[in-house]
């Protein structure tokens, strides 16, 4: 009896020592990084469902109208702004601007900047911002907001806060995350586009993206 | 003894150009205010968030830009400021200190234009000259 249960757990012992093994070399052989969906999902007839931007449409500097199917489904970077703000856009959108020209020969990425600021952003405006700021990418869309309730809701999807705030410069408070969704609509990284860091490392995820199959 | 002067006038060189706390308190002012729209070395955004190396415009401004940091930039007609390309707003700093504001214009100037520094009577004459001004 003594006998047996000491062969067993040797045997124990070298199945650990075996699964520990496994584990390192999977590891190991997993090093690629994966970029997960992100967002809480919802269990639906045991099918596990991410939440997705939902479809919209807006004009740009252009007076095209921009949607998600316009833009064919394709991996999307959005960030919010407005073109008065004192505070952080002018760094957000300098690192969209920095992704945009490193990511210049890719056709099947789109800049969407969601103004927040319906007043005083007219489509004339946000020419003029993308003119002058000096974007000059076709795939780089400044959008035009409808209200402040519209851009608020919009924002949430996008995990970002926007309101009006009279105290805030410029009068408008909002994050200040740039944001990278996928072919099927789902969010998988995001930074802080006032982060020089961050952004060097969204970068890295957007290259990961971009070598995913599907 | 010649070569301890050498050395003496380089530590003192570096020591007023690096870490003075003059230097520092503009660097920080600029970094918390000005960085955003201008840029962390100056270099600013288009013509959206003008650069700060047009040395030859800014020089022939040198005594009205601590007028433009205090009472901002409105691309408006009313406005006493309209700026060069008349489109976005520069916000005032209304309650910014004299001492401050003469740090941050001798930490921009050190950094980008190399224009004669200002002096902080200068600067405080400057302001006096505009609101006399204004009055009128």
């Amino acid at each position: 009896m003594n006998i047996l249960t000491l062969s067993n757990s040797i045997r124990l012992k070298s199945n650990l020592k075996l699964l520990l093994l496994l584990s390192i070399l999977f590891t190991f052989s997993c090093k690629k990084k994966e970029l997960q969906i992100l967002g809480v999902p919802t269990i639906q007839d045991s099918q596990t469902i991410y939440p997705v931007i939902p479809e919209f449409e807006y004009f740009n500097q252009d007076s095209q109208r921009i949607s998600l199917q316009s833009l064919g489904y394709n991996i999307h970077i959005a960030s919010f702004f407005f073109t008065s703000c004192p505070t952080i856009c002018p760094k957000v959108m300098r690192s969209m601007s920095r992704i945009a020209d490193l990511f210049a020969d890719k056709n099947n990425i789109s800049y969407l900047c969601f103004s927040l600021d319906s007043k005083r952003d007219s489509i004339p405006r946000l020419k003029e911002y993308y003119d002058k700021v000096g974007l000059n990418n076709k795939n780089f869309h400044l959008l035009r907001g409808i209200d402040m309730n519209d851009s608020k809701k919009l924002a949430q999807h996008y995990l970002s806060t926007a309101s009006e705030d009279p105290e805030a410069a410029g009068g408008i408070n909002h994050s200040g995350w740039i944001l990278l969704v996928d072919k099927n609509r789902h969010l998988r990284s995001y930074a802080d586009g006032t982060n020089t860091e961050d952004v060097d490392r969204f970068i890295g995820d957007i290259k990961i993206l971009l070598n995913e199959k599907n | 003894m010649k070569q301890f002067f050498f050395f003496a006038i380089i530590i003192l060189f570096v020591s007023c150009k690096f870490s003075t706390s003059t230097y520092k308190s503009g660097k920080n002012l600029y970094e918390n205010y000005c960085s955003s729209c201008h840029g962390k070395t100056g270099e600013g955004l288009g013509q959206w968030y003008p650069s700060l190396k047009d040395t030859q415009y800014l020089k022939s401004n040198r005594n009205l830009i601590p007028l433009w940091i205090i009472h901002g930039i409105q691309p408006d007609s009313s406005s006493i400021f309209k700026g060069r390309f008349n489109l976005v707003e520069m916000p005032a700093n209304k309650s910014i200190s004299e001492a401050d504001l003469c740090n941050l214009l001798n930490y921009i100037n050190e950094e980008y234009w190399q224009f004669k520094s200002y002096e902080l009577q200068e600067v405080s004459t400057m302001i006096k000259q505009f609101n006399a001004d204004q009055k009128h």
